[in-house]
């Protein structure tokens, strides 16, 4: 008897946690991937990537959150089609050759007002490890009866530790990419 | 990037190793035939490398591919064909068989095999590299059988502006490494056109044979990696077989200056008309900061910042 209820509690338990691991499809319309680089040491450029795609899981265990984006190549955005033509060329970001970013965490932990997401960072064919915290985490319904929530962060890249070398110098070599980006709950 | 003294050290490389190559070779009687493609070969190389294309594998880039696997088949195929008497069929079996594989070799990876976004499916794979193939075979049969009907160190010439013209085109299109690469290429052609035309016979098939690969390989990863358009491509593509008027006989009783001066600008035409178009297209797309700030800055610029 005893045994049977032990597992019923630990069924009962484990509904409620799996219950409450929400999964999240990313909104593309508020989601922002934004990209920022020196300019001769003056100035910072940024850029964003339109088409991004991806997916989340908030667990009440945070080792259990998860979170993967992938940005297309192509949809490199800086506001100049000429300096948008080269950033695809194989002398920046090759499009053609690595039509994708990736980024899929592999250990989240709880901070204050977030999480400190550490993931396989996947830039011009180099995957990297990246870490950036991700504060956030409210939730709304909009529009009625559509449940989101969302993060923001930042982190910095070194652009030559994934093989991209051109003009290292009058253009920075750090990169400071900030996400900030919705998701609806599936 | 494109920096014009680079630029310049890569050409004189790639003349003086085709230089080199050829004079080595019409020393040893058996290697002559054989050293004019290898000299146009080994001049691109030495031009790629001297700008700084220094590979960290086979396959994993474009310009890997290109000049690692393509232009060094294209050098064994014409070295042989230069040793070998095959019939024409049998040549141009040769030929074709390395024009069909270019595609695919030097695609190998990209969205347009794999099917991602932007890229190729099915059919349209099929279609687009038997397109691909045919478009680099045809002009390098036509260029063959002018070189024998009419022996010439012209074609040669004709092939060194065209990938001059290419080149600045390629740049202005957004890749700038690529671009660059068919500078040398022209210095290692024009070298080869003088060299063989002093030391040996006025053609020079084998060097014009791989000279088009080459530069059919940076029209290639022009426009499939960077934003070299279609007509851009097909224009610089087409520009060296206008050297056919040569053998047009109206012309043929023609004074041999009058005939090259028409030949030289019938050529220059559309490749002043692409390399004007494609400038006009990088300013108007490039946009100047101010009013009176003067002309965007250069990759010279950027280089010679902080200097």
């Amino acid at each position: 008897m005893r045994y049977a209820m032990t597992s019923v509690m630990v069924l009962a338990l484990g509904l409620v946690s799996v219950a409450r691991a929400d999964e999240y499809a990313l909104d593309p319309a508020h989601a922002a991937f934004d990209f920022k680089i020196q300019h001769l040491g003056l100035s910072w450029t940024s850029g964003r990537f339109n088409a991004v795609e991806g997916a989340f899981r908030i667990d009440p265990k945070p080792a259990d959150c998860a979170f993967a984006v992938t940005m297309q190549t192509e949809s490199i955005d800086s506001g100049n089609k000429q300096r948008d033509d080269h950033l695809r060329s194989p002398d920046w970001f090759n499009a053609k050759q690595h039509p994708q970013i990736t980024f899929k965490s592999t250990a989240v932990k709880p901070v204050e007002g977030g999480y400190e997401v550490t993931g396989d960072f996947t830039m011009h064919g180099v995957t990297k490890p990246v870490s950036l915290v991700l504060k956030g985490g409210g939730s709304a319904e909009f529009p009625k009866g559509v449940q989101r929530t969302g993060f923001t962060g930042s982190t910095v890249l070194k652009r030559s530790e994934f093989g991209m070398n051109t003009m290292v110098g009058p253009i920075g070599d750090d990169v400071q990419l900030s996400v900030s980006f919705e998701g609806i709950k599936k | 990037m494109p920096d014009p003294v680079a630029i310049l050290w890569a050409m004189t490389a790639a003349g003086a190793v085709a230089a080199l190559v050829l004079l080595a070779g019409s020393r040893l009687r058996e290697a002559a035939v054989t050293s004019e493609p290898l000299a146009v070969g080994l001049g691109f190389l030495a031009g790629a490398w001297m700008l700084g294309f220094h590979p960290r594998s086979l396959l994993a880039t474009d310009q890997e591919r290109l000049l690692l696997v393509v232009v060094p088949l294209a050098v064994v195929v014409e070295s042989w064909l230069a040793r070998v008497s095959l019939s024409p069929a049998r040549a141009a079996l040769l030929r074709g068989s390395l024009a069909l594989a270019s595609g695919p070799l030097v695609l190998q990876g990209s969205v347009y095999l794999t099917g991602g976004a932007g890229g190729w499916s099915g059919w349209e794979r099929l279609l687009y590299l038997l397109a691909l193939g045919m478009l680099i075979l045809i002009p390098w049969l036509s260029l063959m059988r002018l070189q024998q009907l009419e022996p010439s160190p012209a074609i040669g010439i004709a092939l060194a502006a065209t990938s001059l013209a290419a080149g600045i085109t390629t740049m202005l299109s957004g890749y700038a490494s690529a671009g660059q690469l068919a500078l040398p290429l022209a210095a290692a052609l024009v070298t080869a056109a003088l060299v063989i035309r002093t030391a040996t016979s006025p053609g020079m098939p084998g060097a014009v044979g791989v000279g088009w690969i080459c530069l059919a390989g940076i029209l290639v990863i022009g426009r499939f990696f960077g934003s070299l358009t279609t007509l851009h491509g097909l224009l610089l593509g087409a520009a060296p077989l206008l050297c056919w008027l040569a053998a047009y006989r109206p012309l043929s009783a023609w004074q041999i200056w009058p005939r090259r001066l028409l030949l030289v600008a019938l050529i220059l035409l559309p490749l002043g008309t692409v390399v004007w178009q494609a400038q006009g297209s990088f300013v108007a797309h490039s946009g100047s900061p101010l009013p009176g700030a003067g002309p965007a800055p250069s990759m010279q610029d950027y280089l010679d910042f902080g200097r």
